[in-house]
């Protein structure tokens, strides 16, 4: 196979104003705008989210504990993550402790949702621009291409694991896409004898899955020094920001259950709060330019797309998780995190990581943990037990939080006697990390074009400092089959079109 | 599907193509377990009212995933237009 296409020519353009719309490898829809001064130097860059849903306005006077099913709609990639959300809210809105086999099951299946949403990040999204290298021809820079890379045998092993996430979903959660298994206090459905060592079995795959995923990293991404370059380039892929994810009481990395831990540029502890607290921590920001609102710390304050101490934006998801943890529970995804830390320490970095693209270290990680931690689950037999519901109150208000796979996803509700919702709050994982994604956006772009220079390869890495982040701006794929629909407008300054370059 | 994980089916799948309006059929099929024979007239808008209000959320219960297929939306419109 020949070597990953780093660089590419590029071409001088007269535009002042450079569009890469729809941008690509991302859920959802999403839009970058790039504008130069006289001298072809960037001015500025925006990553628009052009869409807008209404979920929280058409959810009002539904039946409450219907939204699990309602909100998990919002998305076709991780509905799971909406669902558990969703449920929890429900147990602190009927004030009902679920049961601990309810506990076990609901977090078994979320490992199903890390597994598949995880792989198809790293494999379907991410590869082609580590595989194939950021600057390989745009018809050739998707997953059909890596499966060509790197042969047939291992995308049927990519394809068999997705399978198994969405596996484990189905027979837990009743779907394998939107699952309807949540409910205040528990879950409606028991487990099999059967079922359970199904999903052993499965769960064991997963785990050498997760092996050969990191052996994959190691090899593909960081033995290439070019690629290596690119992690450690800290004009273009480097934030100083705050983090936030969920822990243990150990402060150790978890998805279904835990306090939200938020940690500073140098890694100190700003606050560890609970669910119920989230709104004396989170406020939103809102720009005129687009539809997602951006959340900031409320005790730092918004400074607008700057980093460092005094500004509150911060970063959710895999690196926002690893730099707030201080490990993971499973030996394998334990051991990985310390080469992590072994590295970075090397290149002299004793606290958070603060380079963007280390987001696919941690998510690889990630991946480990999640097979690792569902077959601890899936190898406990009380989880067939039939105490699947708990005691559950008069409905009242309630917040509800877990780690999606792309970040902290935060549901809240209120309810009037009836059960009907009268509130509903949602923060989702892409949201919390839009004032970071767009500030890496205007970084990438101001460090990577000059003098009017662009080309393809050029403006696909100032994609990938988005795409790292793995955002879900709909909360719905939209590259059918995956095969990456790109579009660069070329405007004039009058903003008239001068040129069209697409690929479909 | 969701019986299996013993949650009900919410036609998610939308509406089957013997049924034009689902809400309708539904309220239909609902108001056909009140007690009432022949004697709806006796009944005054109150007693109705109360009886409606059962129901706690009959746009989401019933036009959860079928509201698009409707009638209802359509007549709603030409009057308007008329008006
Ligand atoms: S139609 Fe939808 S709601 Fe009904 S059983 Fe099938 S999946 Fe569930
Ligand atoms: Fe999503």
């Amino acid at each position: 196979m020949a070597g990953p296409i780093i660089n590419d020519a590029t071409v001088k353009t007269k535009e002042r104003r450079i569009t890469i719309d729809p941008v690509t490898r991302l859920e959802g829809h999403g839009k970058i705008e790039i504008f130069l001064d006289e001298k072809g130097d960037v001015s500025n860059a925006y990553m628009q989210i052009p869409e807008l849903r209404g979920f929280e306005r058409f959810c009002i006077g539904r039946h409450v504990q219907e939204l699990p099913v309602l909100t998990n709609r919002l998305c076709g990639v991780c509905p799971a993550a909406h669902h558990i959300a969703s449920t929890k809210a429900l147990d602190a809105v009927f004030n009902a402790e679920p049961t601990p086999t309810a506990k076990k099951l609901r977090e078994l299946f979320y490992m199903g949702q890390y597994t598949h949403s995880h792989i198809a990040h790293f494999y379907a999204l991410a590869a082609p621009d580590f595989v194939l290298g950021p600057s390989a021809p745009s018809n050739k820079r998707n997953v059909l291409g890596v499966v060509d890379a790197v042969g047939v045998p291992i995308g049927a092993e990519v394809i068999k694991h997705r399978s198994f996430g969405q596996k484990v979903q189905e027979i837990v959660g009743g779907r394998a896409t939107h699952p309807v298994f949540g409910l205040p206090g528990g879950v409606s459905k028991q487990i099999s004898e059967e079922e359970r060592a199904q999903m052993e079995d499965m769960a064991k795959s997963c785990v050498e899955f997760g092996k050969f995923t990191i052996k994959l990293f190691h090899d593909v991404v960081l033995a290439n020094k070019d690629y290596l370059g690119l992690i450690l380039n800290t004009d273009a892929y480097y934030l100083e920001t705050y983090y936030m994810g969920m822990v243990d009481k150990n402060n150790k990395s978890q998805f279904y259950d835990g306090d939200i831990r938020v940690v500073d540029q140098t890694g100190k502890q700003v606050v560890k709060f609970k669910p119920s607290e989230y709104l004396d921590i989170i406020a939103e920001h809102v720009e005129p330019w687009t539809y997602m609102k951006m959340p900031y710390l409320k005790s730092v304050g918004w400074k607008g797309f700057v980093t460092g101490p005094s500004s509150g934006i911060y970063r959710v998801g895999p690196l926002g998780r690893i730099n707030v943890c201080e490990g993971y529970t499973t030996p394998l995804a334990q051991a990985e995190y310390e080469a992590f830390r072994k590295t970075v320490k090397d290149l002299g970095v004793t606290g958070p990581v603060h380079h963007t693209l280390a987001y696919h270290w941690a998510r690889v990680i990630e991946l480990q943990y999640a097979g690792e931690r569902m077959l601890e689950l899936a190898k406990d037999k009380s989880i067939t037990s039939d105490d699947i519901r708990g005691a559950f109150n008069p409905p009242k208000e309630g917040v509800g939080i877990c780690e999606a796979p792309r970040g902290t996803l935060i549901h809240h509700y209120a309810s009037d006697k009836d059960g009907l919702c009268t509130k509903i709050n949602m923060i989702v994982a892409t949201t919390n990390n839009y004032a970071a994604m767009n500030t890496s956006v205007v970084q990438a772009a101001k460090a990577l074009i000059h003098n009017g220079e662009v080309s393809q390869g050029l403006l696909n890495k100032v994609e990938m400092a988005f795409r790292c982040y793995d955002p879900c701006n709909s909360c719905g794929t939209h590259a059918l089959n995956g095969a990456p629909a790109l579009q660069v407008t070329v405007r004039k300054a009058d903003g008239s079109v001068a040129k069209t370059l697409r690929n479909f | 599907m969701c019986p299996k994980a013993n949650m009900p089916c919410r036609g998610c799948m939308g509406p089957t193509k013997a049924v034009t309006d689902q809400g309708a059929s539904m309220l239909s099929a609902v108001s056909s377990l009140l007690n009432i024979t022949d004697s709806e007239s006796m009944l005054n808008e109150e007693q109705i009212m109360e009886m409606m209000m059962q129901v706690k959320d009959p746009l989401g219960t019933f036009y959860a995933f079928t509201l698009p297929k409707s009638p209802l939306r359509r007549t709603v419109k030409e009057r308007g237009r008329k008006g």
